[in-house]
């Protein structure tokens, strides 16, 4: 980094209300995206300027292939057009299967490239590492060299992305775009490109290209979303991390009661850091006068784990959906082998009709999950992450009509508040177990928290032991507090699901809202974790 | 209508963005910041009317614990203050007689030479340090100058806003809350009763011999550390471009083996000094002339007691007055009355501090509120030496 521009910072502020103030008075209104563009290619010279080449390849390469996909197509048309009464049914099936298969391999080729340099930079040292394990194991002495690999910055993000552009292209469900400057913005828009959210190309891009005249409405809850944002991430977030990275530098030293206490805070401390950097980047955004999506929709209060990762990166989970998990689903072998299961004995089953029905939807989830952990990382922790939330919701998928009849035969209402409660701390235990892969630095020491869950519980050790991880009992409190007042918010917005916050501030009077605002930015001075008094933690999602 | 609507909303937001920016700077200045007796004494400075001070006296603590300005006006009649900081920078120390010269037009400008003997420029490059000093400063060009020209981009807002380094300070409340009173008084009053100085009650007892005999008649040289002599230099071009009456001094200290070296600086930078036209008085050197008693004057190895003091001001005063033609100038009636406060204040201090060294209960004193408490219980008669 030249300097520090992340979005906690003062400069990035100051950074901000430049280019606002350039776009707003920029007097060609065709030409306003050019500031947009100007700004986010300033913003990612300045934070990851030494891989610049990286993402410049990626817009480039993805610029030109959108292009020959859909010329490409368009040939095609042309030609069944010009072809329409000289070719019978079949010539022109094969002619359209054929040309399936060129597009389908010209789009491999983008997948392969960009994927292809994110595998590269993220996974080469874990595979290396894992094969040489492998093979020293047989007793194989070669060994592939490990690398010095550094990660270009938002890298996951921008790839996924674009390549997201190009499969939509390839569905012909968007136009390729023809300016290669507008893809650039596209692919390198300055508040989504730490750590996203990852959008669709048709849903964001004509927003950056269209020009958007000043809103003194929309900067005000753009700024208010900034403002929780800042105290998600700067008063809870950051304090806790504090902690955390207490526990992590000497894992072997703490009690389970320590262990508990440390998953239980990190769950609080990625969703507010997470979620209070999106909202920085969509505050960012909004006051431009664009709408990028909402990442998050209160994930602890999901029923099941299946609904928690509904709410929980919704981008990303959404990304998945898309292009991996309906492919994969709805793929020739999925479906015959989910046909052939119900021509079998078993299949004549209840369970096995109902087995065979959600089979490929399951294993789809399965593999999408191994994805999804993978995509964090290269470790086997992340694996094991993915497996653990996959195998639940595949379970979760086959077992369905089970706990249904359960339900059922037990006479729970389902709409209990007991049983909902009941629901949400399920739901909230399986995501804590998958926490703890997350926290630990690699797969055994996740392992060894598991076991000191069960056999190193003592209240007094631990809480003593909590006292010397970096926090005063002041800052337990301030997490304590900010806790609550994000869980009341959370409440307000689950029963409000139609509206937001700030627009229910906005029928207020004055005072009240002005009342709010001054405590929530004096919250933030005082009660944030900023300056050079502290090391500023990165985003945590900002590393994948 | 529509007009009215944006005027009414300009106001709405214009008056909320002044409350914040009100309250942070409230903040900032009373409630979040690192208070202390430097803090208290570079505040003073810049409370001190336009062109009232005939001399100001720029140094680290070697300088601020040294010299009683009360004393000097009491005995000599000229006025005079400590714009001084713990272990301040040579950069700081440019800077301090910069902001002397923008802000007041002293006869004359008294530099402690201690920020340009260390061996190394650590001290320089000491963020503890440089915040002390810099913090404290108000925004001006030459703080502006300073930062731009030293502090790598990423730390610049904390200098400008030091709420951003300090706000956490908030977890140390109660025990702020006598040093933020402190602030505040000082604040309301309007001027700084000890002109700067702090000092430690206690007398200074060592096992170590003090070489002090030994250096008067030394007369060997080290070289400066680089950067410190070029930011020496820097200083001697900037006194002469503008005209200043610049002298150094070098205060008392319990010399030893181990300091020694300063010694040898000292003389080098005297030499350097004086090359370029300008006084340095070693009155390190002169520490039996001034009368002063290793086992009884110091308070630590680098810092005179208010015996100490009392005579190297006198001492100090008096060469200033002669060599350098040092004289009272004008003051109004109500400042010259402020000032008789301040050499009345001056003595309770000095016969409090002698009080608790008799009584063995070694402590500091300085302008905070509680030492200022204190002193309400000693005399303010003037001081005779014996």
């Amino acid at each position: 980094m030249l300097f520090n521009l992340t979005y906690t910072t003062l400069n990035f502020l100051f950074f901000v209300l430049v280019a606002m103030l350039l776009y707003f008075l920029f007097p060609v209104k065709k030409y306003k995206w050019t500031v947009l563009l100007a700004a986010s290619v300033f913003f990612y010279a300045v934070v990851g300027y030494k891989f610049a080449y990286y993402i410049l390849f990626t817009t480039l390469s993805t610029y030109l292939i959108a292009l020959w996909i859909e010329h490409v197509s368009k040939q095609s048309k042309a030609l069944l057009k010009e072809k329409k009464k000289e070719w019978d049914k079949d010539q022109k099936k094969s002619y359209k299967s054929k040309i399936k298969v060129q597009k389908r391999l010209i789009m491999t080729l983008a997948l392969v490239i960009n994927f292809g340099v994110l595998a590269f930079l993220k996974y080469y040292n874990f595979f290396a590492g894992s094969l040489n394990d492998v093979l020293g194991s047989f007793g194989v002495s070669f060994s592939m060299p490990t690398l010095k690999l550094l990660l270009p910055i938002g890298i996951s993000f921008y790839t996924f992305q674009a390549m997201g552009y190009i499969v939509d292209v390839y569905r012909e469900n968007t136009a390729a775009q023809r300016n290669p400057f507008k893809l650039l913005l596209f692919v390198s828009f300055f508040p989504q490109i730490i750590q996203g959210p990852i959008s669709i190309y048709d849903q964001l891009a004509n927003q950056l290209f269209e020009p958007h005249a000043f809103d003194f409405t929309r900067m005000k809850h753009g700024m208010e979303l900034i403002l929780w944002g800042f105290f998600k991430k700067l008063v809870i977030a950051d304090r806790a991390n504090i902690a955390i990275e207490a526990v992590k530098g000497k894992y072997g030293e703490f009690n389970g009661t320590v262990l508990t206490f440390t998953i239980l805070l990190y769950a609080i401390q990625l969703y507010a850091d997470f979620s209070g950097g999106i909202d920085i980047s969509r505050g960012v955004a909004q006051i431009f006068g664009i709408d990028m999506i909402d990442n998050f929709k209160r994930p602890y209060f999901s029923r099941s784990i299946n609904e928690y990762w509904r709410r929980w990166h919704i981008s990303l989970g959404g990304w998945l959906k898309n292009y991996l998990f309906y492919p994969i689903a709805m793929s020739n072998v999925f479906i015959t082998a989910g046909k052939k299961m119900k021509g079998t004995r078993f299949g004549k089953t209840a369970a096995g009709a109902h087995v065979s029905k959600v089979l490929p939807t399951s294993v789809a989830s399965l593999i999408v999950f191994l994805v999804v952990g993978v995509w964090h990382g290269a470790d086997w922790k992340y694996v094991a992450f993915g497996i653990w939330n996959g195998g639940i919701i595949m379970l979760s998928i086959l077992l369905q009509p089970l706990f249904d009849g359960a339900v059922d035969k037990l006479h729970i209402n389902r709409k209990n508040p007991v049983f909902i409660g009941f629901q949400i701390f399920r739901t909230l235990l399986v995501v804590l177990v998958g926490y703890v892969f997350d926290v630990v630095h690699n797969f055994g020491e996740g392992m060894y928290t598991f076991g000191k869950f069960f056999t190193g519980q003592n209240l007094s050790e631990g809480i003593a032991q909590i006292g010397t991880l970096g926090l005063l009992w002041q800052d337990y409190v301030v997490i304590g507090l900010g806790s609550i007042v994000l869980l009341v918010a959370s409440i307000i917005q689950e029963r409000h699901p139609d509206t937001d916050i700030r627009h229910m501030l906005d029928q207020k009077t004055f005072f009240v809202r002005a009342l709010v605002l001054y405590i929530g930015v004096m919250a933030v001075v005082i009660f944030g974790v900023y300056g050079s008094g502290y090391n500023a933690a990165d985003f945590v999602y900002m590393q994948f | 209508m529509k007009f009215q609507k944006k005027v009414t909303r300009t106001v709405k937001v214009s008056v909320f963005l002044l409350i914040i920016m009100a309250s942070c700077l409230g903040l900032q200045q009373y409630v979040l910041r690192n208070v202390d007796h430097n803090s208290l004494r570079v505040e003073g400075f810049y409370q001190e009317d336009s062109g009232s001070l005939d001399a100001v006296f720029i140094g680290a603590s070697d300088m601020y614990t040294s010299f009683m300005p009360g004393r000097a006006y009491e005995k000599y009649g000229f006025t005079s203050y400590l714009l001084a900081s713990e272990s301040i920078t040579s950069d700081g120390v440019l800077t301090a007689v910069k902001e002397v010269v923008r802000t007041q037009k002293p006869q004359l400008v008294v530099v402690e030479a201690n920020a340009f003997l260390y061996s190394d420029d650590q001290n320089d490059q000491n963020q503890a340090h440089i915040h002390k000093f810099f913090d404290n400063l108000p925004f001006s060009l030459n703080k502006l100058d300073y930062i731009q020209k030293n502090v790598p981009v990423d730390d610049r807002w904390e200098y400008i806003f030091p709420l951003i380094k300090y706000h956490s300070l908030w977890t140390e409340y109660p025990e702020r809350f006598y040093m933020m009173a402190s602030d505040l008084t000082l604040d309301m009053r309007g001027y700084n009763y000890l002109k700067g100085f702090r000092t430690t009650a206690q007398i200074y007892k060592s096992k170590t011999p003090s070489l002090n005999d030994q250096i008067v008649t030394e007369h060997d040289t080290l070289p400066l550390d680089p950067k410190l002599e070029s930011q020496l230099r820097e200083l001697l071009d900037y006194a002469k471009e503008n005209n200043i009456n610049l002298v150094f001094v070098r205060a008392p200290h319990y010399v030893t083996k181990e300091t020694y070296d300063r010694v040898k600086r000292s003389n080098q930078m005297a030499h350097i000094v004086n090359e370029e036209g300008f006084s340095y008085y070693t009155f390190e050197s002169d520490a039996r002339d001034i009368g002063i008693d290793d086992q009884h004057d110091f308070y630590n190895a680098e810092h005179m007691n208010v015996y100490g003091a009392l005579k190297f001001t006198d001492y100090v005063a008096e060469r200033l007055v002669k060599t350098e033609d040092l004289k009272p100038g004008y003051l109004t009636e109500e400042q010259k009355e402020g000032w008789k406060e301040v050499s009345k204040t001056t003595n309770q201090l000095y016969r409090y501090c002698n009080d608790m060294m008799t009584k063995g209960n070694g402590r500091g004193a300085q302008e905070d509120v509680v030492t200022l408490f204190m002193l309400d219980d000693y005399s303010d008669a003037p001081i005779e030496r014996k």
